[in-house]
């Protein structure tokens, strides 16, 4: 074994590796300084306490400090200790009905993976589009972006990233210099973002925003709305997104036999359908149309955990299946996301916050939906698009009377935007992912992203102004 | 026999060096070894990220981390074949290897077991005071390995 000697000067080790602990002291002082301080007018202590916690909270979560999850924690204690609200209320929250959808709706997409399920309908679709090399593009867009309507957009992206890498080394792509490695990836990562808000399976960000907009204000927006909401708009971006991908990177004539023959072997090998996909296949779809219809009756996440059921029933996956492919993590997110929500609501807090950042300068209701919609847009690229709902979402909301806008526009207007992060690897996995296999530039992402970013902003404020009042929602 | 080692990893491939390596060897008349480091933090961060922000399980960040590596080490042999096909187009004897793990304990031990008399590797330009603060790994391997080191600041 290797020992390795750190020779740095000892004082500047001791700099480098206190450095953390010294900024948690200075956020601890921080935090506790503004919590004791006299509120200003129109906050109340509370407020002002619940603004330290959401200040702490935003800092964190930016700067990556903690795990994400970990800070949820540190926000639910902090609200509990500094007596903004009680214990027993801040984790009664753990039990809300998102929490619970987004647990089931992970725990069915492990069985569509797990079963080999959604390898099997990414090969069929590859075969069908694999004839030309642009077709093959067009078919790893699609089947990103229709899979992240239906399973969480980070799980399709781990899952198509192995088989488009395949391809790519088949077909002795160059990395970083060939144009058609690019448009492959790219189609990849866009395809999963931009089908990723389409639903509330893409991202559990939106579960989260209907979360925050029930337990703030009572009402709600269910799954087929959301879809008759969205779904428009996210087919225009799908068109728009690989007009650019086929504009800015030259896909010509590439052979890609061997792409094909790579994809025809991968199918082959997989075999027939088996049992427990056909099965995992059925209950999936009979839980997507119990979502779109009944959801309202049923509730979300009564269906969702009554599918998981039927999963263990038919044997479909164990429970070490479904622990190997869900991230724990998440309850505790989510829990502080909205009990953070909840409070500096509740106080006062994020109406206060938020007439001191946009309500003094702007005038109409439009204007703050589109100072909404972009602030959520150019977030997103450098915050986890989940901390951006849970950030933006509750100053919306609070605004929202104050400009006569209904609270459930402002859901839609915080939350999709914030899923559509194309630039830079920090604000979702699959822009990290494609990055990672080395044969793309972050220089591709961030000048074809902004493009594909400033329409998106466009196309999304057009959709909801000339749209969404044909479907009963009005700006 | 001097004994060079040309040290490459993920994010080290310049070009420049390859070819400074070559013509030392061939002006000294020494013997090559090429040794590419897989540096195994890298799919790390990246999965580092996608659990905390994606909140993915554990089977599927082993899978996607699995496949990254593999496309590194396909990318590593490949430039090692490279490098060979350069070396054997001007006679000079030449070893390739591949290690995985931490780019400095690798280099270091592979320094040892060759008894290398001189490292040219590259590394990326950085300021004194940020080599200062944080570290160099070619700093750390300088002052452990003792042989000479040539560097390709790029």
């Amino acid at each position: 074994m290797n020992v390795v000697i750190d020779r740095r000067p000892l004082w500047v080790i001791f700099m480098v590796r206190s450095f953390r602990y010294f900024i948690f002291m200075l956020l601890a002082l921080a935090t506790y300084s503004v919590s004791t301080l006299s509120p200003p007018e129109g906050l109340s202590q509370e407020g002002l306490r619940a603004m330290a916690v959401f200040g702490l909270a935003i800092i964190l979560w930016v700067t990556h400090l903690l795990p994400l999850a970990i800070t949820g924690l540190l926000a639910m204690v902090l609200i509990s200790l500094m007596g903004i609200m009680s214990s027993h209320e801040v984790y009664s929250l753990f039990g809300n009905e998102a929490i619970f959808f987004i647990l089931g709706a992970l725990i069915l997409a492990s069985g569509v993976l797990k079963t080999g399920l959604s390898s099997r309908l990414a090969l069929i679709v590859l075969t069908i589009f694999g004839s030309d090399s642009k077709r093959l593009v067009l078919g790893i867009f699609l089947t990103s972006a229709f899979m992240s309507f239906w399973m969480p957009e980070h799980a399709v992206a781990a899952m198509m990233f192995p088989i488009v890498l395949e391809i790519v080394r088949g077909l002795e792509l160059r990395p970083m210099e060939s144009d058609y490695a690019k448009a492959l990836f790219i189609s990849l990562a866009w395809g999963a973002i931009i089908g990723g808000v389409a639903t509330f399976l893409g991202g559990a960000r939106n579960p989260l925003a209907i979360a925050i907009l029930k337990e703030t204000t009572g009402s709600t927006i269910g799954f087929f709305e959301w879809m008759k909401a969205v779904v428009p708009i996210v087919l225009i971006l799908l068109v728009t997104a690989f007009s650019i991908i086929s504009f800015s990177f030259k896909i010509g004539s590439e052979d890609i036999a061997k792409a094909r023959e790579l994809i025809t072997e991968k199918k082959i090998k997989l075999g027939r359908m088996t049992y427990g996909e056909l099965m995992v296949g059925t209950i999936m779809i009979l839980t997507i149309i119990m979502w779109m219809f009944y959801s309202k009756v049923l509730g979300l996440a009564n269906i969702a955990l009554l599918s998981v059921v039927a999963l263990f029933v038919f044997k479909l996956v164990s429970w070490k299946d479904v622990e190997e492919h869900v991230n724990w993590g998440i309850i505790l997110m989510y829990g502080g996301a909205i009990c953070l929500g909840l409070v500096i609501t509740k106080s006062g807090a994020a109406l206060w916050a938020g007439e001191i950042i946009i309500g003094s300068w702007v005038g109409s209701s439009i204007a703050a939906l589109v100072i909404f919609a972009a602030l959520s847009l150019v977030l997103t690229e450098g915050i986890s698009n989940t901390a951006i709902v849970a950030i933006l979402l509750p100053l919306g909301i609070s605004l929202s009377e104050a400009y006569g806008i209904d609270p459930k526009i402002m859901t839609y207007i915080v939350a999709v935007p914030a899923g559509l992060a194309f630039m830079l690897p920090m604000g979702t996995p699959p822009t990290a992912i494609i990055l990672s296999s080395g044969y793309i530039k972050v220089r591709d992402l961030v000048l074809h992203g902004l493009i594909l970013k400033l329409l998106a902003l466009i196309i999304f404020l057009f959709m909801a102004k000339i749209y969404w009042p044909f479907i009963g929602i009005n700006i | 026999m001097k004994n060079i080692l040309l040290v490459l990893s993920t994010t080290r491939q310049s070009p420049k060096t390859i070819e400074l390596a070559l013509e030392k060897v061939k002006t000294e008349e020494s013997s090559l070894s090429a040794l590419f480091v897989l540096d195994s933090k890298m799919p790390g961060s990246i999965l580092e990220k996608l659990t905390d922000s994606g909140f993915t399980g554990e089977k599927p960040s082993q899978e996607l981390h699995d496949s990254i590596l593999s496309e590194y080490r396909e990318r590593g042999k490949k430039k090692l074949e490279e490098v060979e096909k350069l070396a054997k187009e001007m006679n000079i004897p030449f070893t390739a290897i591949i290690r995985e793990g931490d780019f400095t304990s690798e280099c270091l031990a592979e320094i040892k077991v060759r008894n290398t008399d001189t490292v040219i590797t590259t590394r990326k330009k950085r300021s004194t005071l940020s080599r200062f603060i944080f570290g160099s790994p070619i700093e750390q391997i300088r002052d452990e390995s003792k042989c000479e080191m040539i560097i390709v600041e790029e």
